[in-house]
């Protein structure tokens, strides 16, 4: 069953998806399948960041640099008003062992509804959440 | 002059590589023919910011890295790059960001004076090129995308 519209999500914004100097996020953080994101729900924002540092920063040098955040239903807004071939986009329950927030979005985004995803997204580094574009 | 044979010193350079030490030899540097040149393409049409993250990516992510499914950095992926890279004329004041895509490949990223996306994902049998400007958006194959970037990003 998918998680409720009202709940909010989480994305790893790693350093190969992102460039501290022009301040720009990569597509390809939410473009292709089976997207992995964490449920603030289960696991708060505060406890997110040494969750995701643990399971992303392989080998050492791929650093945390910042979470997106996102509410579910926006994440559904977005899918099916995307103009250029709307889609209905969920996120689904995946929980792992010693990671029970896990889940996923399963549809295929392309990478111009990857670019309007990250257009939304709220980018929080360790200081104040802040939005960088939209 | 004695000469010491044996000294560990002067052993096959093939021990730097497959490595006696605690170094992962995915961290070494193998330096090739065209080196300093594509070194002073990549200086000259991406500046400092995008020199240090294109050696970042090779250095640190051409083994496994992430949480398992990301794979490395794609040698083919990377020739594409340096030929597009040639022909790309990028507006001027624009700074391009260098990122890597899960999938082993070089993505590059500008925005135009309006600040709307230009986006090319450099794969190994075709390339994604992302207009937003004109909200075109699509694949095409390597063999062909010479052409298509002398049409899109030339002047």
């Amino acid at each position: 069953m998918p998680v409720n519209a009202s709940e909010n999500f989480a994305r790893a914004i790693c350093s190969d998806k992102f460039d501290p100097d022009t301040g720009e996020i990569s597509p390809s953080l939410f473009k292709g399948e089976n997207t992995s994101v964490s449920r603030l729900a289960l696991t708060p924002l505060p406890e997110t960041w040494p969750l995701f540092r643990r399971r992303v920063e392989k080998p050492p040098e791929r650093t945390l640099e910042r979470i997106g955040t996102m509410n579910v239903g926006r994440l559904h807004e977005i899918g099916i008003s995307y103009q250029a071939s709307p889609r209905e986009l969920t996120v689904e329950p995946d929980p792992q062992p010693n990671y029970p927030s896990h889940a996923v979005i399963p549809q295929k985004i392309s990478r111009g509804l990857a670019n309007e995803l990250i257009r939304y997204l709220e980018v929080h580094s360790e200081d104040p959440p802040c939005r960088i574009r939209g | 002059m004695s000469v010491l044979v044996n000294s560990p010193s002067y052993e096959s350079s093939e021990n730097l590589v497959s490595g006696t030490g605690d170094f992962s030899p995915s961290r070494v540097t193998r330096f090739e023919p065209g080196e300093a040149a594509k070194e002073q393409l990549i200086l000259h049409k991406l500046g400092n910011n995008g020199w240090g993250r294109w050696q970042y990516f090779r250095q640190c992510f051409s083994g496994g890295w992430g949480e398992g499914k990301q794979k490395p950095l794609s040698p083919r992926s990377q020739d594409m790059f340096f030929r597009a890279l040639e022909l790309i004329d990028f507006p001027e004041g624009v700074t391009p960001s260098l990122f890597l895509t899960d999938e082993g490949f070089l993505e590059l990223a500008w925005r135009d004076t309006d600040g709307r996306a230009t986006q090319i994902e450099f794969g190994s049998k075709e390339s994604e090129i992302y207009i937003e400007s004109s909200g075109e958006e699509f694949t095409v194959p390597n063999e062909r995308l010479a052409e298509t970037i002398s049409r899109h990003f030339a002047r």
